[in-house]
């Protein structure tokens, strides 16, 4: 009886054993984490959830999707290659002032944002800036600076009003000729949105997606708590500004010491002024905080562009729209709303 | 079977529950903290336990379109040398915290400092 009930006891011990670990593995919250070099920047996208099979496809086709929107707006494809041929952003500058161009959906409907962006902005934010950027050679090899002669002759390609659209036959027109898109502040957010879609109608509920620094979460972390966000420091890149807690928002940071180009000893920032055709001063970095990264990402850009205190009230009047700026003078201004939101360092 | 033969299994299996919770408590315990990695080409080539060395630690990365050298010094990491146009990944300075990054796009070379502690992600 002493043998039996020894045999038992090990039987039941190997039991308790392998029912617990096989329920642990099916309730345990599982990371899947996959990044790519997509639109001129290191994307990762961080999934989690109990089904590794389900993350592993959901990151896929978010990772598929972000590469049909990079590849959609790319306006560095040149000539007849199929890179070109696949890029309606290079088709649409390639016919600019000879005729409208047949483009996917998701094109109109960037250029229909961007648009609305422009004129809520009041200009200081526009998509038609590919001449000057041109000009000043930014995602090229060689740059320069540019006398104001040059940059009052591009600047009169700049105009958001001469992108005819037409939604019902989904075409995209630049009236003028040599005028040309560039959209490096949204397509990125754009496409950050999308890939979000793709996680949420698969079914994930906590997902991160960093796409060079801008950042969008789903859901909660590990499903209870928020996502910690830090702000990175525009004059010292060990340190951080402050950090945010984010649920289901974007954190999108314009700075102008990311990209800059250095010029007989002088720097610039890679974010030009549709207005003046050349960087602007006012601001170091202005991060939005908003639901979505396409919102944030312009949002960033056309804030980053103006006076400090003009971006902070039109971020405060704006709804779900928030802000912290790091002006000129390294002054942290930020909206009434990020109170809860943020702990300054 | 007896009083205390029922007694001994109930023992063993309050024993076996104990013994699982053990196992899981000590299998799931944060991972080390501090450490940089280096990728290239979109494969770790470098894991380096990020200390307060005051000796400059020099690593030769063979990246995509040539040489990247990163420099460890002080419980900080930094890219010197790369070959790439615009070296944005060298102007970038030093990083120490965790869950900051240097990526050098044209050379498909990425550096970060793990990030197992807060903030999740850096917006830049």
């Amino acid at each position: 009886m002493k043998k039996n009930c020894f045999v038992i006891a090990i039987v039941l011990f190997f039991l308790v054993m392998f029912i617990g670990s096989r329920i642990m593995r099916s309730q345990q919250v599982c990371e899947y984490q996959s990044e790519e070099f997509l639109m001129d920047t290191l994307v990762s996208i961080s999934t989690y959830g109990t089904d590794t099979d389900l993350l592993k496809l959901a990151t896929e086709e978010a990772f598929v999707e972000m590469r049909r929107i990079a590849d959609l707006t790319d306006r560095f494809s040149e000539g007849d290659s199929l890179a070109c041929n696949a890029s309606d952003v290079s088709r649409i500058n390639k016919m600019a002032g000879i005729e409208p161009v047949t483009v996917d959906k998701d094109v109109v409907n960037i250029l229909k944002l961007a648009k609305e962006y422009t004129e809520l902005t009041n200009g200081a934010f526009d998509i038609t800036i590919g001449p000057v950027m041109d000009l000043w050679g930014f995602g090229q090899e060689k740059q320069k600076v540019p006398n104001s002669l040059e940059i009052q002759k591009v600047l009169e390609l700049v105009d958001s009003k001469k992108i005819i659209l037409n939604e019902d036959l989904c075409t995209a027109y630049l009236s003028q000729k040599s005028m040309s898109l560039d959209l490096g502040a949204v397509a990125k957010g754009y496409a950050v949105e999308k890939a979000v879609n793709i996680l949420e109608n698969q079914g994930i509920k906590s997902a991160l997606i960093d796409a060079g620094g801008n950042i969008r979460v789903l859901g909660k972390k590990d499903n209870e708590k928020p996502w910690k966000v830090g702000i990175q420091d525009p004059r010292d890149t060990s340190s951080l500004v402050g950090i945010l807690s984010l649920v289901d928002e974007s954190a999108v940071t314009s700075g102008d010491y990311y990209r800059s180009i250095e010029i007989n000893g002088r720097t610039y920032n890679h974010i030009i002024s549709p207005k003046t055709g050349f960087p602007v001063g006012d601001n170091m970095s202005v991060t939005v905080i908003t639901k979505d990264a396409f919102t944030a990402d312009v949002l960033s850009t056309a804030l980053f562009l103006m006076k400090s205190q003009q971006a902070l009230a039109l971020a405060e009047e704006l709804e779900g729209i928030e802000a912290v700026l790091v002006n000129a003078d390294q002054e942290i201004l930020m909206t009434s709303g990020l109170i809860e939101k943020v702990v300054i360092k | 079977m007896t009083k205390a033969d029922k007694r001994l299994l109930i023992i063993i299996f309050i024993v076996s529950l104990f013994t699982y919770a053990l196992i899981q408590l000590y299998f799931n315990h944060a991972p080390s903290k501090g450490q940089v990695i280096v990728k290239s080409k979109g494969e770790i080539v470098k894991y380096i336990h990020l200390q307060n060395d005051e000796n400059v630690q020099r690593l030769e990365i063979e990246g995509k379109v040539g040489l990247s050298i990163i420099e460890i010094k002080d419980g900080m990491v930094r890219m010197v040398e790369s070959t790439c146009p615009e070296k944005i990944c060298i102007k970038q300075g030093w990083i120490k915290n965790p869950g900051q990054s240097i990526v050098c796009v044209p050379n498909e070379v990425v550096v970060y400092i793990d990030n197992e502690e807060l903030p999740d992600a850096i917006t830049r």
